[in-house]
């Protein structure tokens, strides 16, 4: 977990129910102590994302000193004590985004503001005005353009490894680090949003240098994405790094998926850190 | 009128600090009482000058302001609605605090609200609000209850967590449960002190379980925790109760906040870009600009390192025909005109050293450029935007014209054009400034003149070379950009010179001046 000390770090998921909340909670659990922590989720409206699944998203245990943001509905809900630091203007379906400090500890709903430029905000405030050093972000599941709202964000990816879906999510993971290894850069043919399959097509083949405007803006599978970038030298005006993946394996062994990575650096990737393989 | 003055440049540049005043820069007051524009710019004034006197004071006012959030009087009466009342309430005494006794006085600016904000400060005096213990007894013993029965269950949880490690060496201490292999967990199934479900086919999941007393504490917790919900419901409802009662004050206070916020506003922005306050004439007296400035162009010129010429002029009728070369820059002065009556009527300071006008009741510009209508010409875009500003006529109206009939024929254009300015010329209320092309209008208005480009100057320089860029700077080096009236005796004959200038072909210049000369 040193590697998310002092970073802005969002937590993104390769879909629902990928243990994304299970690792932010590890990850809260671990950093505790360590750093002036803060954190938040970056749900949008009432967007609580086990709703979909019929249950609400799970609470999140909260502690004295800790620095939260979330909405007036689920401050109301909560039972922790907290003093309200800040409340920002814009309404989501969930009432306006509130910055709280907690007197006592407790358990309180996460949620989110309605944008990236709101979630942007709150996160510059979290780090400027209540010197927050590390901000842990609960991302939506597979929404890396959530990482747009905070320059210089880093990001672990969760990724749920089932069996006949691990080649998907071996390219998946593929392209992530790919993607996160380009260097920043300004010069050459800058292509403004989304670079989706048809754009990519459109860019003429001489053009040999690419600006991008960052990763979260690559719409392109792994297969599609080394066309484009054959021959060529990519760059991102903005860099988020991939910190490290983590892999919650169902049915697949970690041999059998590591194969599947082939080039994958191994100090990259976190088996499911809930399992215990010494035995009992 | 503001797309075509470029009024955008400024309004970018006029940053209120508050919501309250954002929401009247949103509004943007277009005053037609000369009592009230002269309240607004006596305010103004004496803003500037306490910012120039007071830097610091005006900076922590407007760090003040800057710190002042929205009050929804419809909020539900929560923590975060009392939080913003607090906020307000501490932001706005502090910037009254600020304000010399006179402008806080002028703006009623009087604080009376101390004792709602003590009764939100309790327990934590500065912008941050929690429900304080000191609110209610029942509070304070609720909470004591959660107090004992949290530790209760840590210390639990944390005897409980000890024993399984040390009994089964599996560590829960960050982990809410853990996955084993099915076979190495064998022995933990129907050990009570667990919960096991499936994880995959070979892995399980398996929970701590704390047993009977800690689920009793939790609910016991539970239990406390809605009572002091219910606790801190009535204290809220109470503090909202205690806020109604002094909403007309609250919002005298708000309307005060809104009025320093725009008037430091409008202090900062006269200060940054050098603006005067305008003086404003009797209905019937004759403009006057001296050195007015277009800022927008003015910053674009500077960019290019190209010289920039203020417009002055004494008008001597409500009605002026302004001609004169192509580039010359008429447009450049009904803009800076334009520019300028904005300002004044907006109740902005204005970019000259002086600026002498009426009041009207609205502002136009009679042009095409007032967007897109379906199934118009661009003359007959003109035509609608003369039509819309004519409506006004009667109620005072000031009026710009750049090139109108440009796109019909040049004798009716003319004639057209003519009776227009003799409609101006008729009514009391209207000042137009019309630039055109055409000569030999016949209405009776006043001509002036752009002073055109300097052949004489020119001549002696030794012709033009070079890109377009080049070329530019040279026509902005030789062209005169001065108002000067006109007494019909010179010729618009620039627009041959500007287009060799500009790089023309030589032979079709040369055989233009021949048709011109009529051989």
């Amino acid at each position: 977990m040193k590697a998310l000390l002092g970073k802005t770090v969002f937590i993104a998921g390769s879909e629902k129910n990928a243990g994304k909340t299970c690792f932010f909670n590890y990850a809260l659990n671990k950093l505790r102590g360590r750093t002036r922590l803060a954190f938040l989720s970056s749900g949008l409206d009432g967007e609580s994302e086990d709703m979909a699944f019929g249950g609400r998203k799970p609470r999140v245990a909260v502690f004295p000193g800790e620095i939260i943001a979330t909405s007036q509905s689920s401050l109301a809900a909560a039972d922790a004590g907290c003093e309200v630091l800040e409340v920002f203007p814009a309404a989501t379906a969930l009432g306006k985004m509130a910055v709280v400090r907690i007197l006592r500890g407790g358990f309180m709903e996460l949620s989110g503001p309605a944008s990236n430029a709101r979630l942007a905000e709150i996160i510059a405030s979290l780090r400027g005005g209540f010197g927050a050093q590390t901000v842990l972000v609960d991302g939506a599941a597979n929404r890396l353009t959530q990482l747009s709202a905070a320059d210089g964000a880093g990001f672990v990816y969760v990724a749920k490894v089932e069996r006949l879906r691990a080649q998907a999510v071996a390219d998946a993971l593929a392209l992530l680090r790919e993607l996160s290894e380009l260097r920043a850069g300004m010069r050459g043919l800058f292509i403004e949003g989304a670079l989706t399959p048809q754009r990519a097509q459109a860019v003429p083949q001489k053009e040999k240098r690419i600006v991008l405007e960052d990763c979260t803006k690559v719409f392109l599978n792994l297969p599609q994405w080394r066309a484009f970038a054959r021959g060529r030298k990519i760059y991102f005006r903005r860099r988020f790094g991939l910190i490290f993946a983590v892999a919650n394996l169902y049915d697949i062994s970690r041999g059998r998926f590591a194969e599947m990575l082939k080039d994958f650096p191994p100090e990259k990737l976190v088996f499911n850190p809930y399992e215990d393989i010494r035995g009992v | 009128m503001k797309t075509f003055a470029e009024f955008d440049w400024l309004l970018g540049r006029f940053l209120p600090r508050t919501p309250y005043g954002r929401a009247a820069k949103d509004r943007l007051l277009f005053y037609s009482s000369p009592k009230e524009l002269e309240g607004e710019f006596g305010l103004t004034e004496a803003f500037i000058s306490f910012a120039a006197k007071f830097p610091v004071r005006a900076d922590k006012l407007e760090f003040h302001l800057a710190r002042i959030p929205f009050i929804d009087e419809n909020a539900p009466p929560d923590c975060a609605a009392l939080f913003c009342l607090k906020k307000f309430l501490l932001n706005a005494k502090a910037a009254f605090a600020l304000l010399p006794k006179p402008l806080a006085a002028a703006l009623g600016a009087d604080w009376r609200l101390e004792g709602l904000l003590k009764t939100l400060s309790r327990g934590e005096g500065g912008e941050n609000f929690h429900i304080d213990d000191s609110f209610s007894p029942e509070l304070v013993s609720v909470r004591r209850e959660i107090a004992a029965v949290s530790a209760e269950i840590a210390r639990l949880r944390g005897r409980t967590l000890a024993r399984l490690k040390r009994e089964h060496s599996l560590d829960f201490s960050a982990r809410e449960f853990i996955v084993i292999e099915e076979s190495s967990a064998a022995k933990l199934f129907g050990n009570p002190d667990f919960f096991i479900e499936p994880h995959d086919s070979s892995h399980v999941v398996v929970r701590p379980v704390f047993g009977a007393q800690y689920l009793e504490l939790c609910a016991k917790r539970d239990g406390f925790a809605r009572a002091e919900k219910r606790e801190e419901a009535k204290i809220l409802s109470a503090l909202a109760r205690g806020a109604a009662r002094h909403l007309p004050e609250m919002r005298r206070c708000a309307a005060a906040v809104e009025r320093a916020d725009i008037l430091l506003a409008k202090a900062r922005l006269a200060a940054a870009h050098g603006l005067t306050r305008p003086v404003i004439l009797k209905p019937g007296a004759a403009i006057v600009i001296k050195k007015g400035r277009l800022p927008p162009l003015e910053a674009r010129l500077a960019a290019e390192k190209l010289r920039y010429s203020p417009l002055s002029c004494g008008f001597s009728g409500r009605v002026a025909v302004i001609s004169g070369s192509n580039m010359g820059g008429k447009t450049v002065a009904l803009k800076t005109l334009g520019f300028c009556q904005l300002c004044l009527q907006h109740g902005f300071f204005v970019p000259a050293e002086k600026y002498s006008a009426p009041v009207f009741a609205a502002a136009h510009f009679a042009g095409g450029g007032g967007g897109e209508v379906a199934g118009l010409s661009s003359f007959g875009l003109e035509l609608h935007g003369f039509m819309s500003a004519w409506k006004d006529a009667d109620r005072g109206c000031f009026i710009l014209m750049d090139e109108f009939a440009r796109a019909t024929n040049s004798r009716e254009g003319g004639a057209l054009l003519s009776a227009i300015i003799s409609a101006f010329c008729a009514k009391q209320g209207v000042y137009a400034f019309v630039s055109t092309h055409f000569s030999g209008l016949r209405a009776p208005a006043a001509y002036y003149r752009m002073k055109g480009f300097d052949g004489a100057a020119f001549s002696g320089h030794g012709g033009a070379a070079g890109d377009l860029r080049g070329r530019l700077r040279q026509i902005n080096r030789f062209m005169r950009y001065e108002l000067a009236p006109d007494s019909g005796k010179a010729a618009n004959c620039d627009a041959l010179e500007v287009a060799r200038l500009l790089g023309f072909d030589g032979g079709i210049i040369s055989r233009a001046k021949f048709v011109l000369e009529g051989k």
